[in-house]
């Protein structure tokens, strides 16, 4: 199976890690099982199994991450106490908390935020402006935010 | 940016959403252009949010 990173992109991501990884992240994917090749266009999860193994190559270049792969039709208690309705879903937390997701395969021009997400979760302290962070520390309610992406 | 707002607090859900994987999700969003960015299923604006427009939009759905 070909690699999504190539020696260059994983030195890059692997030194990105050591410097600005602190905490241990828990990478959780929701995703359906590989049928082995029984997937019929339009039918089923068609990306499910290459994000399996973009996160497992990722989760390979810091043993900070820790990557747990969920089968939702099997652990369905788990599924739904994280919110979770589609697959591939990315569900990136450092204790049990499930606020921030990625919905698909975080590939090609979407990486930056894959990779963003686990370090700005490891380093609890993502680069925010003073008034940003006293906006979000006095939240009493909760938000939430979507953003449709597609990668180019 | 919302992931790194979810990541400073637990108050924010945030979603990113490969909109080509889940078209369902798009249409009921009524996603036209992306990056399209929707808060509290009301608010919603085109383009690339930085820092202080999502703080602003955020201010203004809790009104």
């Amino acid at each position: 199976m070909t690699q999504f990173l190539n020696q260059s992109d994983s030195n890059f991501v692997r030194s990105r890690f050591e410097k600005e990884m602190v905490e241990e992240v828990k990478v959780t994917l929701f995703t359906e099982p590989d049928l082995k090749g029984l997937i019929v266009p339009g039918m089923g999860c068609e990306t499910c199994v290459p994000t399996q193994q973009l996160l497992e190559e990722v989760s390979r270049l810091s043993e900070k991450i820790q990557l747990n792969i969920v089968n939702y039709k099997e652990e369905i208690e788990l599924t739904k106490s994280y919110g979770v309705g589609m697959v591939p879903t990315i569900v990136f937390s450092r204790d049990d908390e499930s606020n921030i997701k990625y919905l698909g395969i975080p590939a090609g021009t979407e990486f930056p935020v894959l990779l963003e997400a686990i370090i700005n979760v490891s380093s609890g302290s993502p680069d925010l402006s003073e008034e940003t962070i006293s906006f979000l520390n006095s939240l009493e309610k909760e938000i939430s935010i979507k953003v449709f992406v597609t990668p180019n | 940016m919302a992931h790194a707002m979810a990541a400073t607090s637990g108050k924010i859900n945030a979603e990113v959403i490969e909109v080509q994987e889940f078209p369902e999700l798009g249409r009921e969003f009524g996603v036209r252009g992306v990056p399209l960015t929707v808060i509290n299923e009301v608010i919603s604006f085109t383009g690339a949010a930085n820092e202080q427009m999502l703080l602003e939009h955020l201010k203004s759905a809790l009104e």
